[in-house]
């Protein structure tokens, strides 16, 4: 292998590292960002999102008895929340 | 001469060494000194009291989020069923009076009912979502507001003083999630009084276990804090001047519960647990602070110079919260839901005996 053709490998082997790493970091980042919003389907816009958001805290609250449930339900509309908010999705995007 | 330099040069600067190790020693004594208020493992001392309370029954079962009430009335927020549960005071103590609106979508109707608060004499307020919804005190429906709220919060907490109405709720700027104080000017908008940072967005700092409302009723006006300090904001009801109380309260750590995960992240069981998760103010003055110091045990301590007396040692499972009346927790029992409630009084008796 000549040295031409040996550095056109390693920037090649870097650059599909560096794809492969930016492909799984966006799949880290955006599959729990968008699966709320996912889940409303298309079209649905943040004020939807983010009360349906609302309205299964309400119903994790149902079902929570004392102050850690309810943190828990608080932590788990916080995620939710983030799942609407497009808007994150694009500022991170960059960063890939 | 040059020998004598630089003997001297030396000397000089182990005196100067001295003089910072002095000063380091001294920093030192000054840090090993605030160490007795640092992170403990709280134990009730003996012979604290349990919870003694008033119980009230309620044939059915209900999941009470919040309440509100005066010493005739007491308005239960039932998140399961969607309605306002409605308990009267009678000769032989709290009574079911009724059960008002219902889930729904319509005029007086509940979506998501988070908090309630009476607004004044003849007004009972219920958060809905990002609506209030407004009720007389029988529970017919009088009007459906949708004020216009700092940061479009809408899960709102509510408190009242002298016919004045507060809300609490969560929001974001840049990177820090803060809790916010409002009043409600009318049924159309709010002004914004002080926020209090609560964690940050990154999860670089702070924690979700902390306090889960962040205002507090308060016999002379609201109290406000989300317990990563030991501090409240206290606002009188006609005041536009918060003003902050804070005391040298020890700090808590306790082991972490299952499902949680220990270390930084606002996610995480934090090292030190939250100073507090309720509090309320009584007419006497006093603050009362329901502190965790556990994942399902907290102690209800008057708030104090020394450091906090502790009064009742109390169950954080079923817990439903501390408002004006007093401190409420429920449970079940065969289709019947128990309220535990120990009134503002009591505390007070017990604080000014101890």
């Amino acid at each position: 292998m000549s040295t031409v053709q040996a550095i056109t490998a390693g920037v090649q082997a870097r650059l599909i590292r560096r794809v492969l790493l930016a492909l799984s970091l966006a799949l880290v980042f955006t599959t729990p960002l968008l699966t709320h919003a996912q889940e409303k389907g298309a079209g649905t816009t943040y004020m939807e999102c983010r009360d349906d958001a609302f309205i299964e805290m309400g119903i994790c609250y149902l079902n929570a008895s004392g102050y850690l449930s309810k943190v828990r339900c608080n932590i788990a509309f916080e995620l939710d929340l983030w799942g609407c908010n497009a808007d994150l999705v694009d500022a991170l995007s960059p960063l890939f | 001469m040059k020998t004598r330099t630089t003997r001297s040069l030396p000397r000089r600067y182990v005196a100067a060494g001295l003089l910072l190790l002095a000063a380091g020693f001294a920093s030192a004594g000054a840090l090993i000194k605030r160490e007795p208020r640092g992170l403990i493992e709280y134990t009730p001392p003996a012979g604290i009291a349990r919870l003694r309370a008033d119980t009230i029954r309620l044939p059915a079962t209900a999941s009470l989020l919040d309440f509100a009430g005066d010493s005739n009335d007491l308005y239960f927020v039932d998140g399961m069923a969607r309605n306002l549960v409605h308990v009267r005071r009678q000769a032989a103590g709290w009574e079911l009076h009724g059960v008002h609106s219902k889930r729904g979508e319509g005029p007086g109707e509940l979506r998501v009912p988070f908090s309630v608060a009476l607004w004044s004499d003849t007004i009972v307020a219920v958060s809905d979502l990002d609506e209030l919804e407004l009720f007389d005190r029988n529970g017919d429906h009088i009007m459906t507001a949708r004020p216009n709220l700092p940061c479009g919060a809408g899960q709102v907490h509510l408190a009242t003083s002298n016919r004045v109405l507060f809300g609490s709720a969560n929001c974001i700027h840049g990177d820090t999630m803060a809790a916010t104080l409002f009043r409600y000017i009318d049924t159309r908008s709010a002004s914004r009084i002080v926020d209090e940072p609560r964690n940050s967005v990154s999860g670089r700092w702070g924690s979700m276990v902390a306090a889960l409302r962040s205002i507090g009723d308060d016999a002379r006006g609201v109290t406000f804090g989300t317990g990563r300090q030991p501090c409240v904001t206290r606002l009188g009801s006609n005041s536009t001047q918060p003003a902050r109380e804070c005391w040298p309260l020890p700090a808590y750590r306790a082991d972490v519960p299952p499902g949680f995960t220990k270390g930084a992240g606002r996610y995480a069981w934090p090292d030190t647990l939250p100073y507090y998760i309720d509090r309320i103010g009584s007419a006497s003055g006093r603050v009362f602070l329901l502190r965790p110091f556990s994942a399902d045990s907290g102690v209800i301590v008057a708030a104090d110079e020394s450091g906090g007396r502790p009064l009742m040692v109390v169950s954080l499972s079923a817990m439903i919260g501390c408002r004006a009346l007093g401190c409420a927790w429920t449970a079940e029992q065969a289709n019947t839901t128990f309220i535990q409630l120990v009134p503002l009084a009591r505390l007070d008796s017990l604080a000014a005996k101890r």
